[in-house]
């Protein structure tokens, strides 16, 4: 696999999850 | 040598200092043990990153990429998806409930002192082993940075840590987490620009890496079926560690629970990746160490000046001692809280309920240290006695603890089954099972099948004890 896949996408991945996990208290709490 | 010396004793009198306050802040045992089960998101979250964040994470996990590559470093994407499982599913159910321990919890579910018992010996056997990991690292440390033979490293951090731990109880470990999460984040927000300057920027960085190791950005050096159970191990372990559910117990609320898991998401992301890009400096700065372990040593001391590798090698004490004095400050309560409290009897005074608890955690802290100088487990990565702690504790707990508040058909029987067969199974699979799938994986399904299995053919669980966990 592309490295740059295998190195950018961990970083790309970890903002997503605490994105998702930003909405999730909004939601929760709105 | 004397830069070195001098902030780590700056660091340590601040440790003390916050150690003193946390003796003269502690009125009764729920004090002693949960910091009074009222802190904020800011201290109840930065505890809970820095108990997370340990010498695995700034020895460990550097080791690990050091060694077999980057795609170790995706695993990293289980640990916010285990806190977000703690918030959202087990924390307002657990919580409805606050004991001052995790085995206290689990004799009022299950309606048995014997429940309480056993889950208290699964806690001490397992932390001082876990315990001792992060001891040796910090002999190492000691040894890289001071010369000092490691040994008395061993000794000394034992010591400074019985100091403030067992002295100041939960308010000196949750506000020194805050303090030690602080520099545990600037030593490695500092490093990071300069370690990447010394090898001549990210673009010449990354090409140096491949040359000299082209498998570093692949998928190759770890088997698939590893790098996800070993994921399962960190999300189940996240969630049913006996240190970090206390801190459920410890910060006042729910809405306080969800911001300071955020904080603990945040910051153990930031810290790891940066720990991880300087992984990649030492492969290229340092391609022939013998032990992935030695690699952060090896930045603290011969890439960074004086004064910030000084910084970094405090950083790297406070991200071992603010997981160890959370480790002894359970393992003591469950040695005088669950186990030792028969003694005292239900009129004991406060006072000497403290005492027993500062006595408990005091002699907790000196075992590990023992069985060192008796020449007892030295040896694997930091990584995997990290990773077999974290297995084992989600092999025990994870089951009884989520089912334990979900399904109200779960029986004392079960419970002890599974934690005794979740146990069985994960050290089983270690010492004999194949190395391509993590222990936690049969650990955690032996686990599951005996709780359910076991309490559908035992007595259902009596109302009074379902009652406050499930109202209306």
């Amino acid at each position: 696999m592309n490295p740059g896949f295998v190195f950018w996408g961990l970083f790309l991945a970890a903002a997503a999850t605490l994105l998702a996990y930003v909405l999730w208290m909004w939601w929760v709490e709105r | 040598m004397i830069v070195s010396i001098v902030v780590f004793v700056i660091y340590c009198a601040i440790v003390f200092g916050i150690g003193w306050l946390g003796l003269r802040a502690t009125r009764d045992e729920k004090d002693f043990w949960i910091a009074g089960g009222r802190l904020g998101w800011l201290v109840g979250g930065a505890t809970l990153a820095a108990t997370h964040i340990s010498a695995g994470t700034y020895i460990g996990t550097i080791g690990v990429i050091y060694g077999a590559g980057w795609s170790f470093g995706w695993l990293l994407l289980s640990i916010p998806l285990g806190y977000w499982f703690m918030a959202a599913v087990l924390a307002p159910r657990f919580t409805r409930v606050r004991k001052l321990t995790l085995p206290a919890f689990m004799e009022d579910r299950y309606y048995s002192s014997r429940v309480r018992a056993l889950a208290a010996v699964i806690i001490l056997v397992a932390y001082i082993v876990f315990i001792q990991a992060q001891i040796v690292a910090g002999g190492l440390i000691a040894n890289v940075t001071f010369g000092i033979p490691a040994i008395w490293g061993m000794i000394g951090f034992t010591v400074i840590l019985l100091a403030y731990t067992s002295i100041g109880g939960m308010i000196a470990v949750v506000w020194t987490d805050y303090f030690q999460l602080a520099v545990m984040g600037i030593g490695v927000l500092a490093a990071l620009p300069i370690a990447i300057r010394q090898v001549g920027g990210f673009d010449e960085l990354m090409t140096l890496v491949q040359a000299a190791n082209p498998r570093v950005f692949t998928w190759e050096s770890l088997p698939p079926s590893l790098l996800i159970t070993m994921g399962l191990a960190f999300m189940l372990g996240s969630v049913a560690s006996p240190e970090k559910l206390t801190r459920l117990y410890v910060m006042k609320d729910m809405r306080t629970i969800r911001r300071g898991v955020l904080l603990n998401i945040v910051a153990i992301l930031v810290i790891n990746l940066i720990v991880f890009m300087l992984a990649l400096v030492a492969i290229v700065m340092f391609p022939a160490l013998p032990t992935g372990d030695l690699a952060m040593p090896m930045i603290t001391h011969a890439v960074l000046p004086a004064f910030l590798g000084a910084i970094m090698l405090a950083a790297i004490a406070a991200a071992m001692m603010s997981t160890v004095s959370s480790l002894l400050i359970v393992a003591g309560s469950a040695l005088s809280f669950d186990i030792g409290h028969t003694l005292l009897g239900p009129a004991a005074s406060q006072e000497r309920r403290m005492w027993l608890g500062r006595a408990g955690t005091a002699v907790v802290g000196c075992i590990p240290v023992l069985l060192l100088l008796g020449g007892v487990g030295q040896g694997e990565l930091v990584q995997f006695i990290v990773l077999l702690f974290t297995g084992l504790m989600a092999a025990s707990f994870f089951v009884p603890v989520v089912l334990g508040v979900y399904w109200r058909r779960g029986t004392k029987e079960g419970a002890i089954a599974s934690m005794l067969g979740g146990m069985i199974a994960t050290f089983s699979w270690k010492l004999y099972g194949s190395p391509a799938l993590d222990p936690v994986l049969p650990g955690f399904l032996v686990s599951l099948a005996l709780m359910i299995g076991v309490s559908l053919v035992t007595r259902p669980p009596p109302r009074h004890a379902l009652e406050p966990f499930f109202p209306g």
